[in-house]
């Protein structure tokens, strides 16, 4: 092994180290000061940095120089926080986390459709605020800047370890984190000091976005996606140390590093996995969720809790009382909607009943055991690459192919679901994020066994020779493709899981389900399996999953990465808490707001919303459903029925 | 309310093949370095080309289905406004297509697989369509097939996605990856004469695929190549470009996505890289602007297309003359994908009068597409659909390079050169 080669790259990966621990400590500011995992971090940065160059480069008809640029990015970055804070954060203070979750989502929805309505899809080249010149360590050229930058960063963290270990605002800080109660009988406020932590941490995320101009380009992905790797290192800092997230991040870059030299098999790494010659892809993303599992068993788990007034729970999960009724209505309903509606219409409607059972794994996961897992839909993934493999390279044919799918995600289900027994909350979001990231990445992206560049077919759905898919003869009352028949097979199968999960809920298992959700201490104290009942549902939340992968790929007769992306996964869960996570309902309602579904072709159709301004619009209304009604639609509705049948 | 997040985080991914799809488009088909024949001369006589009469259209309307990337945060709408200019332009001087006023039925992918369905459920659906002809579609590609199951005859100018190559009815007239990217290694040898050649390119589908195909082209040719995939959402490529050797390297290929263009040259030109850099036509997608210096790198770039940035080429000064006068603005006018899909209609318009008024069918406009030889106007010399069994749908597998001089000036660094052998 050649160290000093080792040493030259770990070297050469503090640039982006350092990006990535300044976005951390931003991630950790946050969640300290208002207890909110905010995913717009990185996308705070890319704000500041478009504010910087348009101040510079004259873009509203006045030029800068640097230093004035500098404060009025400082006060744009200032304004942005107490935007975020107004509008997202502090109303949904007493919400569940993953109401939190899924509003800075929505921030970085409207950030990015912002930017890019703004100011176009081409990147920018903002100017280096740092010098330019180069060094040259053991025989290769090092921009300085680098050193400089991971310098900065090392002392942010200081100075915010030093800010909150001895400040009267940091401990205030601190009081208030462990119990809000406390802190107001003390007279602190915790909305104050929330605005203030969301301030600072914008103004870090900020100086990042200012500084990276010597590292990256301006556009509208690059930073935001930043927030992937330092979501690493602020798990492992458990979302409360600086140092740690600081450290981690550093690490985070110099490693990734070191895979670039490592993956070209050098002395001693003849070993590094490639294919066609290359580097296999989404090796440093398997890499990053290896050591983020490996850290999580080894510190423990579960972040600190948060001492809040309120006590903040997933929305209530009602029981339902009659589901005949709602079924068969609802199934009449679809039923002819199937075969009235014009052809693009049933499209979306058949897509939006996909998307219903993925929520519905979702509902039985997140909603009855509280355990939020972003890897749901690379658990369909899984299915959908399984099925497209079996049917079409070894002619395996319906059912058995759609059930191996289901199987295999099933099984991915459980392994994850050993994740679960030690992580829980918003570590759990974190692993599973990263889980569905490098299953995207490592396993989808594969050209052998995923789907490479040109994604994988799938063939149509048939039975013995006779047809169920969408091609179809018999094609509606328009007569056209898709057929209503694929539909109806969806659709029974949406019912048939929907009722499956509907009466989990008043079962036995169901209510054990409830009470895990509710305090696992408790369920384990009444004798409740608390293991047994996590694996269960993962389980039975991954065959759901499963199967909505199948017909997916029935669906648009391929499976692709893109359709089972970390992004889209998180989009979907956003909708599926603003649908209603803890009811059947609200999965459906969920199925009908999601990509490509029956309301957003609605829009698109006929209010001319889609692209860049859907983006916006998408975002603005996740932000404004989460607000109004923080238990979800379905949720509100519930609750609204309830009130009138009382009065 | 559409769950856009894809759009925002995953365009980087749709970009990449688009973008590698761009690979190839620009200079004139004039002279070879790997071919003695003679070649056709470029096409700067549209009338001739498309073989109707002068005058404006009267008949009843023909419909073209127009498929593009457009509405999402990474967008072409350019080609959409080469094909308006193009249907403008036919409709008021060239008798439209066998005397029909050509009409488009447009559909749009802007951030989501599931909109390629869509498409292909419209183009299928509209009894009117005879032929569907491609913008820049990255996007949505296998489902969009799918839809349409081959019934009616795509045209693609240069193909954005590994999907279209395999497909039945498809005709990518300029090329795809796999086949013009073979090209580098014959510049590397023939022109560069390069021992050695350092590869960086994001570490994902659709790149990893076209690195594969260049790595193959420049292995075939004898060039010793060090390859090193970086982390698609990495933002500073100093490592990568270090580990690939590029500092000592003869050439060095930086076959990136829109963001690793910038990245490239930002990282490239802070240590100071002096070997010759060949890139892909995408990195022209950006303005000068965005790059170091505010101006784009004095790089080589290989396209299967001409040049649109030197308008003194015969044929990019006739596709200028007329494009504006039929609504292109002097902005859209030089990006690649407005170029392609100019010179995408008028032959779909030459394919309609060539089968005449009464027989302008599916079929027919596939028969034609797959007879056509070339030249294609502004793209290359020799086309042959069919010529590649494990790619029926490619129809090209030439490139041609030139080298950036700066300040907007480009010289001609080849003609138009096929893969080694």
């Amino acid at each position: 092994v050649d160290w000093s080669r080792l040493l030259d790259f770990a070297l050469l990966g503090l640039g982006p180290g350092a990006l990535i621990a300044g976005i951390a400590l931003a991630v950790v500011l946050t969640y300290r000061g208002s207890g909110i995992i905010n995913l717009a971090t990185g996308a705070i940065a890319m704000v500041a940095g478009y504010a910087f160059w348009s101040l510079e480069n004259g873009s509203y008809g006045v030029h800068f120089s640097t230093a004035p640029a500098l404060v009025v990015t400082a006060v744009v970055v200032v304004a942005t926080g107490v935007l975020i804070e107004l509008g997202a954060f502090r109303p949904l203070r007493t919400a569940p986390p993953l109401a939190k979750l899924a509003s800075s989502l929505g921030i970085l929805l409207v950030a990015q459709a912002a930017v890019v309505l703004g100011f176009g899809t081409s990147a920018r080249q903002g100017s280096s605020v740092l010098p330019s010149d180069t060094v040259e360590i053991l025989g290769v050229v090092f921009p300085i800047d680098r050193f400089i930058l991971a310098g900065i960063v090392v002392a942010l963290a200081a100075a915010l370890w030093a800010v909150y270990r001895w400040s009267r605002f940091g401990l205030a800080t601190r009081a208030a984190s462990e119990s809000e109660i406390s802190a107001m009988l003390a007279g602190l406020s915790p909305n104050t000091l929330s605005m203030a932590n969301t301030i600072l941490a914008c103004l870090v995320a900020g100086t990042l976005g200012v500084l990276a101009a010597s590292l990256i380009s301006l556009d509208s992905t690059s930073l935001p996606l930043q927030v992937v790797p330092a979501l690493a290192a602020a798990v492992l800092a458990r979302f409360t140390s600086f140092a740690i997230a600081c450290a981690a991040g550093l690490a985070i870059g110099m490693a990734q590093s070191i895979i670039d030299y490592v993956s070209l098999r050098p002395p001693g790494f003849e070993w590094f996995p490639q294919q066609h010659g290359l580097a296999v892809p989404g090796i440093k993303q398997l890499l990053v969720f290896i050591v983020i599992v490996v850290a999580m068993f080894w510190r423990g788990g579960s972040l600190p809790g948060r001492g809040e007034v309120v006590e903040r729970r997933l929305p209530a999960v009602p029981r339902p009382e009659r589901l005949l009724r709602p079924a068969l209505l609802g199934t009449s309903a679809a039923v002819v909607a199937l075969i009235v509606f014009p052809f693009d219409y049933r499209q979306a409607l058949i897509n939006s009943l996909v998307a219903a059972l993925v929520c519905l794994s979702l509902v039985v996961i997140t909603g009855f055991v509280g355990q939020i897992s972003v890897v749901q839909l690379a658990l369909a993934g899984v299915s959908g690459f399984v099925l497209s493999h079996l049917a079409t390279d070894h002619g395996v044919a319906f059912p058995f192919a759609p059930l191996a799918g289901a199987a295999a995600a099933t099984v991915l289900g459980l392994i994850t679901a050993v994740s679960a027994l030690r992580a829980r909350g918003v570590s759990l979001v974190v692993v599973t994020l990263a889980a569905a990231v490098a299953i995207e990445q490592f396993g989808f992206d594969n050209a052998t066994w995923g789907g490479g560049a040109s994604g994988s077919p799938v063939p149509e759905l048939g039975v013995l020779g006779a047809d169920f898919g969408w091609r179809v003869s018999w094609g509606g009352l328009d007569g056209k493709e898709p057929s209503p028949v694929f539909g109806f097979v969806v659709l029974g199968v949406l019912v048939l899981l929907g009722l499956l999960v509907a009466n989990l809920r008043r079962s036995s298992l169901g209510r054990r389900m409830l009470a895990v959700r509710s305090n696992e201490r408790a369920a384990a104290a009444a004798g409740i399996d608390v293991r047994t009942v996590k694996l269960a549902a993962f389980g039975l939340a991954s065959f759901i999953a499963g199967i909505a992968g199948a017909l997916y790929g029935y669906n648009f007769g391929s499976v692709s990465a893109e359709q089972f992306s970390a992004p889209a996964a998180l989009g979907l869960i956003a909708f599926a808490y603003v649908g209603g996570i803890t009811m059947v309902s609200g999965a459906i309602l969920a199925g009908l707001i999601s990509t490509q579904a029956l309301l957003p072709y609605v829009l698109e159709d006929q209010l001319g919303i889609s692209g860049n301004y859907a983006l916006l619009f998408g975002g603005l209304a996740l932000i404004f459903n989460l607000v109004v009604y923080p238990e979800g639609i379905a949720g509100a509705g519930h609750r609204k029925r309830r009130s009138t049948a009382w009065r | 309310m559409r769950t856009t997040t894809k759009a925002g985080l995953d365009a980087r991914r749709l970009v990449l093949a688009a973008a590698i799809a761009a690979i190839f488009a620009a200079p004139v088909a004039t002279g070879s370095a790997a071919s003695s024949a003679p070649r056709p001369r470029p096409v700067t006589d549209y009338l001739a080309y498309v073989g109707g009469k002068k005058g404006a259209a009267h008949g009843s309307p023909v419909v073209i289905g127009w498929v593009n990337f457009q509405g999402g945060p990474r967008q072409f709408p350019e080609a959409t406004k080469g094909v308006l200019a193009a249907v403008d332009y036919a409709n008021r001087e060239l008798d439209g297509a066998a005397g029909h006023r050509i009409k488009l039925h447009t559909c749009y992918i802007a951030q989501a697989e599931e909109e390629g369905k869509t498409c292909g459920l419209e183009m299928a659906n509209d009894n009117k369509v005879q032929i569907v002809v491609f913008g820049a579609v990255a996007l949505g590609n296998q489902s969009f097939y799918a839809a349409l199951r081959g019934r009616k005859p795509v045209i693609i100018g240069v193909s954005a996605s590994p999907v279209d190559g395999v497909q039945k009815n498809v005709y990518a007239l300029a090329g795809d990856q796999p086949h013009v990217l073979g090209p580098w290694g014959t510049f590397g040898k023939n022109v560069l004469h390069a021992k050695t050649a350092a590869l960086v390119f994001p570490n994902q589908a659709g790149a990893t695929s076209a690195a594969d195909a260049t790595k193959k082209g420049l292995v075939d040719a004898g060039i010793k190549v060090t390859s090193v995939g970086y982390d698609p959402n990495a933002t500073d490529l100093l490592g990568p470009i270090t580990a690939s050797g590029a500092q000592q390297a003869d050439m060095v290929v930086p076959m990136t996505d829109f963001p690793g263009c910038v990245n490239f040259a930002k990282a490239a030109a802070q240590i100071g890289l002096d070997k010759p850099v060949v890139a892909n036509p995408l990195c022209t997608f950006i303005p000068g602007a965005a790059y170091p210096g505010g101006d784009f790198p004095k790089w080589y770039v290989g396209f299967a297309q001409s040049n649109t940035s030197i308008a003194s080429l015969p044929d990019v000064a006739a596709y200028f003359k007329h494009a504006k006068a039929h609504g292109l603005s002097d902005a859209d006018a030089p990006k690649v994908f407005a170029a392609i899909a100019w010179s995408e209609i008028l032959t779909v318009v030459r394919f309609m009068n060539h089968v005449g008024a009464r027989d302008i069918t599916a079929k027919s406009l596939a028969a034609q597409a797959r007879s056509f030889r070339g030249p294609m106007i502004m793209g290359p010399p020799d086309i042959h659909c069919g010529q590649f069994k494990d790619a029926p749908a490619i129809c090209n597998d030439e490139t041609q390079f030139y080298r950036y001089l700066g300040g907007g000036h480009w010289q001609r660094a080849s003609g138009w050169l096929k893969p080694p052998m």
